[in-house]
């Protein structure tokens, strides 16, 4: 290579003042100058686009408001061509769907928000209330004082005597809503784009198990998960029993609560999101693309960096902007953790208050906070729609051959000397982190280490180890085994050397190593078990993976696995990691209270009828928006799409505002709202899944019917809806379940009207029942399992019948 | 500049063997062509020289050096995809501007200023100068793939890859940008390998041809040769018309002898040099349609009759086709003869443009002494040494 390009510089193709030297300091000083005007091209220049993209879609509207009649008879004219009987009904049946229950009660929202409560005439009168609230806006200028006050609270670490106290900044409900939610969404793109890199990239033992494992928090509401992570986060929970009081990893029991608490639980639900949208868009990249850079030389980051990630960017994108919204309008977390004063200082915890003053009226801070929420949501939401338009990256290119980009994880070979370096400085952080008594082994095993380290780094004390501990071998089980079997018996029989009866109970381990060591020695190698002694591609880099991945996970799944621990949990003993005896007892919480049955079987109900709705309404406007071109289905598309990121909370005050006390809500039943509440609220998935079916489906085989004498409702009915059928039917499951484990409609309209409550209401009722203070998270949390296993059913199905299109659960 | 050198490539996907016993040496600063029919390997073949599949066995070297392990990202190559990968979120320039950006000579990286003049440079020759700040999608077909080229073009690789990077366009579009492409390659005389299914496409721009089937390389030579003297059955038939008849082989010597159906024999000589024919062989004839006569020029004709039971005017000649036996067999003949369906004709074939050719395909070519499938290790023994 060297004397090759050494031509190239000798035949003058390259002339010397045409390279530059590419050392780490050239292009640090490069990438330090450029910052600022990256800086600015980057993050400007897209915050400028986003903002001209919006100013252009306005335009188009004012446009067609100032010079209404040639667009609109234009449109008219378009409109009764492509109007017959069936899509009118079904776009007409569409559109007053939401303009009812979705349009006109954020109108009246708006419109509350906006009035003053003395004269009736439009004023900011409940924004300046809404800041002069300490607990919304810390800032307060007191005109007795003349001077500002702060009622933020910056304490984040407290030190107690033998524990530590983890709570967030607190800067009033507006900042800290804000805040968390960024924090949020930070994690959550972390560890989402990683697992989907090595989920999408990648084969390895087990990878089916993790995918599947990796879509539940997606359902797992936080809600649900935070009742689970309360009690295992808490003085006496999971983690202190298991790190301090067990294994004493830990010096100081560590309490995370208000806040901080919330980002935990919120992460590890929300992750998902940005996962899915992240694995669907790695998946749709064409190889070649890939391939081709690899083939100009990038590798690694670096192709990871110019070409993957910048493909991948607008699924990722859309992923944390929902990430971001649901995170600043959840509801539920919040509730868990209300004990604790900060976490009632967020903004979707602020509405939700302003309904417990009575059921009468509405305190009118709620409305106005909602405003807020309102603008977040359709900010993120008309940035998702841009970011998800940018998807049609994946049809620039046709032909060739197209099989997804997965790698089977690349067998490095590392040597004896590698893996003793590794595991002995993974034994010595071991052993200072569990102090034991007596052998001053840690001393030794620390001079042992360092002095076998600098041997095998220094090259030349390195040549002088035998050369079988150098030498790059690919490893096998058996191999592994007796290199760190071996060291691990002789530090077992060293610390037990005082203690006779361990000692014996170490013999047959030793035997059994002894047994093995020889055996795989010798001849009788062959009698082994296959998998021993192969050669395993990529076992070593499969057992890293895994030792990254299980953590991972385990995080990941926290709120599943304490949900289900807490459900099943007897008496727990003080101290002790799982609880001393398991019972099915708090089951009984199913059939004991009349309230709490009757809310399971209204939930069912409920679900089940805005399902059906959904379905009806939700099919036939995926069918206008892909095959008809009606004027203005731009827009007809945002708002069938929009309640995926409008808050629940502020619809559900919108219907407080609109309908409380009319035919549709009568006082202390709000059934029916809550039916309606659902279908608008879960509308997205079924068309998102239903657009994404007919997309799939060539309209050439609607024409071929219609060519065959079918008239267009004939066509419809026995074509298109078969053909789609599977993905409506994906829709439609996804639809009923999110209805099923809806927490802020649900519960802001049941604490209306607790007779008609559905679930999520009288799970929280029952958590926060004071009757039996402990067993009430437990029965709770049985709630919650039940909740869980109706999503995990539905998600198995329809991540099976989506497949790589699995994205479309986020309902993006 | 340099040679490429493949001994003895097997590449199998599970149970399918993809491309299998490749031997070949591409001379530096010539532009082979893979060609054969869809799935015969030859795309296989391409990818492992990029490096994008590693071989099961065989050895991939560019002059003395070996590639077979080096990742892709380190054997500069250029390659030119079939659906041309090129990034969507990148302008034409950012696009030819990548590979420079990461290429490093003896440590050195290229200044701004110096990729800028490359990259201008690289897009004046595929005649794109003006188009450098567009973005992909405003890009016609045509545009495209000369973006691709340039691309490949720009990092000076050592050897040129182009994966059928015509089959996207047009017929005239497809003339132009062959043309282009030869110029190209003859003006920085880069190794070049080029793969495509489409005959006269390789016939016309290559310097030596390797027809492929079953993942075999069934040939590998130039153009004239493999036209003239095709080593298979397959060869024969995949370049230009060929009329087979079956033959059992009667007598060996300068020319060979075989007696064909309804008691007739034709003279024809061997296309494979070294090839030993027995008595008693089954062969197959093979004739190209021109080389038939109506009359005899030569008394060592071979003289064949048959039943003619179609004809088509093409206006430069008449396709004449023919039943021997119940062989169906083509000729093309004067178009002013007047013969029509059902007639009972005499055709005369000269004796050198008869190619009688063994039946076993490339498992006969093994049988020729140092023919290189004959050198390599036949396939059951090549799978055991993986």
């Amino acid at each position: 290579m060297g004397e090759e390009t050494h031509e190239l510089i000798k035949e003058e193709r390259i002339s010397r003042d045409e390279l530059i030297p590419d050392t780490f300091r050239a292009t640090a000083t490069f990438a330090i100058k450029n910052s600022p005007s990256w800086f600015k091209t980057s993050v400007f220049g897209r915050i400028r686009r986003f903002g001209s993209w919006l100013r252009r879609g306005a335009g188009k509207l004012r446009g067609l408001f100032r010079n209404p009649s040639p667009s609109i008879r234009a449109g008219m004219k378009k409109l009764r061509r492509e109007l017959d009987s069936l899509t009118t009904i079904q776009l007409s049946a569409v559109l007053i769907a939401f303009t009812l229950f979705l349009v006109l009660p954020l109108i009246s929202v708006v419109a509350y928000s906006f009035t003053d409560p003395e004269t009736g005439l439009p004023s900011l009168y409940y924004f300046v209330n809404l800041f002069q609230d300490t607990n919304i806006w810390p800032f307060y200028y007191s005109d007795q004082y003349q001077r500002w006050f702060d009622f933020s609270d910056y304490r984040t670490i407290i030190f107690g005597e033998t524990d530590v106290t983890i709570q967030g900044w607190d800067f009033g409900a507006i900042i800290n809503s804000i805040y968390v939610a960024i924090i949020v969404t930070g994690f959550s793109i972390l560890l989402g784009v990683f697992l989907a890199f090595i989920v999408a990239r990648y084969d390895f033992f087990g990878k089916s198990v993790v995918r599947t494992v990796l879509i539940f928090p997606l359902l797992a509401t936080p809600f649900v998960g935070a009742i689970g992570i309360k009690s295992f986060l808490g003085l006496n929970g999971f983690f202190n029993n298991l790190l301090y009081d067990t294994l004493h990893l830990i010096p100081l029991q560590i309490q995370i609560k208000g806040l901080a608490a919330i980002i935990f639980v919120q992460a590890t639900s929300l992750f998902s999101l940005v996962y899915l949208n992240a694995y669907s868009s790695f998946m749709s990249i064409d190889p070649s693309l890939e391939e081709q850079a690899e083939n100009l030389g990038a590798k690694g980051s670096k192709l990871f960096r110019t070409v993957t990630l910048p493909l991948a960017m607008p699924g990722i994108q859309a992923g944390a902007i929902l990430t971001f919204i649901l995170s600043i309008e959840d509801l539920g977390t919040p509730i868990v953790f209300q004990d604790d004063a900060q976490a009632k200082k967020t903004l979707a915890f602020q509405v939700f208050d302003s309904f417990r003053s009575g059921a009468l009226g509405i305190d009118p801070k709620g409305p106005a906070i909602g405003i807020i929420l309102l603008i977040f949501a359709l900010t993120g939401f008309m940035a998702i729609r841009k970011y998800a338009g940018v998807r049609s990256y994946e049809s620039g290119t046709k032909g060739g051959q197209w099989n997804p980009r997965t790698r089977q994880l690349q067998a490095q070979k590392v040597s004896i000397n590698g893996i003793l370096t590794v595991f002995g400085w993974l034994f010595f952080v071991y052993l200072i982190l569990r102090p034991i008594s007596g052998l001053p082994i840690q001393g030794y095993v620390l001079l042992f280490m360092i002095i076998y380290t600098i041997i095998g780094r220094v090259p030349k004390y390195r040549d002088r180890l035998p050369a079988k501990l150098i030498k790059s071998r690919q490893f096998t089980f058996y191999s592994l085994f007796v290199i760190l079997g071996w060291p691990l018996m002789l530090y077992w029989l060293l610390t037990s050397l005082s203690n006779v009866s361990v000692l014996l109970s170490l013999l047959p381990w030793i035997l059994a190593l002894l047994l093995f060591t020889i055996a795989g020695k010798t001849k009788y190698r062959t009698k082994l078990p296959k998998w021993s002694h192969e050669v395993q591609e990529g076992l070593s880099t499969t057992i890293i993976l895994y030792a990254i991945l299980v953590p991972l996970l385990f995080i990941a799944l926290i709120p599943q696995i304490s949900v289900i621990i807490l459900s099943f949990a007897g008496p727990w003993a003080s101290n002790a990691v799982l609880p001393s005896i398991w019972t099915l007892r708090h089951y009984s919480i199913f059939t004991t209270y009349p309230a709490v049955t009757q809310s399971i079987i209204f939930t069912l109900v409920y679900g089940a009828i805005a399902t059906v709705l959904i379905v009806l309404l939700g099919t036939s406007a995926a069918y206008i928006i892909a095959r008809r071109d009606i004027p203005g289905k731009t827009y007809f598309d945002l708002l069938v799409t929009s309640p995926i990121a409008l808050p629940g909370i502020v619809i559900a005050t919108g219907y407080f505002i609109m309908y409380f006390r009319t035919p549709f809500f009568p006082l202390d039943a709000p059934a029916f709202l809550i039916i309606m509440s659902y279908t608008i609220r879960k509308f997205p998935f079924t068309v998102r899944a239903a657009y994404a079916g007919l997309q799939s489906t060539p309209v050439v085989l609607e024409e071929a019917s219609q060519n065959m004498g079918a008239s267009k409702n004939q066509t419809f009915a026995k074509i298109t809806m078969p053909l789609i059928g599977v993905s409506v039917l994906a829709g439609s499951l996804l639809s009923f379940v999110y209805s099923v484990s809806e927490v802020s409609t649900s519960l802001i309209l049941g604490s209306l009207g607790p007779e008609q409550a559905p679930m999520t209401y009288w799970t929280k009722e029952v958590l926060q029942s004071h009757s039996s203070s402990y067993s009430s998270a437990n029965s709770a949390a049985c709630l919650g399992v039940l909740m869980m296993a109706m999503q995990m059913t539905v998600i198995t199905v329809t991540n099976k019948i989506l497949g790589a299109r699995s994205s479309a659960m986020t309902g993006i | 500049m340099v040679e490429i050198r493949l001994e003895n490539l097997r590449k199998t996907f599970g149970e399918i063997v993809a491309t299998d016993e490749v031997n070949m040496v591409l001379k530096e600063g010539e532009l082979s062509t893979l060609l054969g029919p869809s799935g015969c390997g030859k795309t296989t073949l391409l990818r492992l020289i990029a490096g994008f599949y590693a071989p099961d066995s065989g050895h991939i070297y560019f002059d003395e050096r070996e590639v077979t392990e080096v990742p892709p990202h380190k054997r500069n190559t250029g390659m030119c995809f079939q659906n041309y990968a090129l990034w969507p979120h990148m302008t034409v320039a950012d696009n030819v501007a990548y590979g420079l950006k990461l290429k490093r000579v003896q440590g050195m990286k290229y200044t701004k200023s110096a990729i800028k003049k490359r990259v201008e440079t690289a897009l004046d020759l595929v005649k794109m100068g003006e188009l450098g700040e567009r973005h992909v999608h405003q890009l016609s077909g045509g545009q495209q793939q000369r973006v691709a080229l340039a691309r490949a073009l720009v990092v000076e690789p050592d050897v040129l890859l182009l994966d059928e990077p015509l089959s996207n366009l047009d017929a005239k579009l497809r003339i132009n940008m062959r043309e282009e492409i030869i110029r190209i390659q003859k003006e920085l005389s880069i190794t070049t390998v080029y793969v495509t299914h489409d005959q006269s496409e390789a016939l016309s721009i290559s310097d030596m041809v390797a027809v492929m089937d079953k993942g075999y390389v069934q040939q590998f030579d130039t153009p004239r040769e493999i036209y003239a003297n095709p080593q298979t059955i397959f060869v024969a038939d995949f370049i230009g018309q060929c009329t087979f008849i079956d033959g059992i082989i009667q007598s060996v010597g300068d020319t060979l002898k075989a007696s064909i159906p309804g008691n007739q024999t034709v003279v024809g000589r061997t296309t494979i040099e070294g090839y030993p024919f027995e008595v008693g062989e089954a062969v197959k004839a093979a004739v190209r349609p021109e080389d038939l006569n109506l009359e005899r020029e030569r008394p060592t004709d071979n003289n064949i009759e048959g039943e003619v039971t179609r004809t088509i005017y093409v206006g430069n000649s008449l396709e004449v086709y023919f039943n021997v036996g119940n062989i169906s067999a083509e000729a093309l003949l004067d178009p002013d003869s007047k013969i029509k369906e059902g007639d009972t004709i005499h055709l005369y074939m000269p004796s050198d443009e008869v190619m009688i050719l063994p039946v076993g395909g490339v498992d006969a070519l093994r049988k020729v002494p140092g023919h290189p499938l004959a050198l390599s290790k036949p396939p059951s023994n090549a799978s055991e040494s993986v």
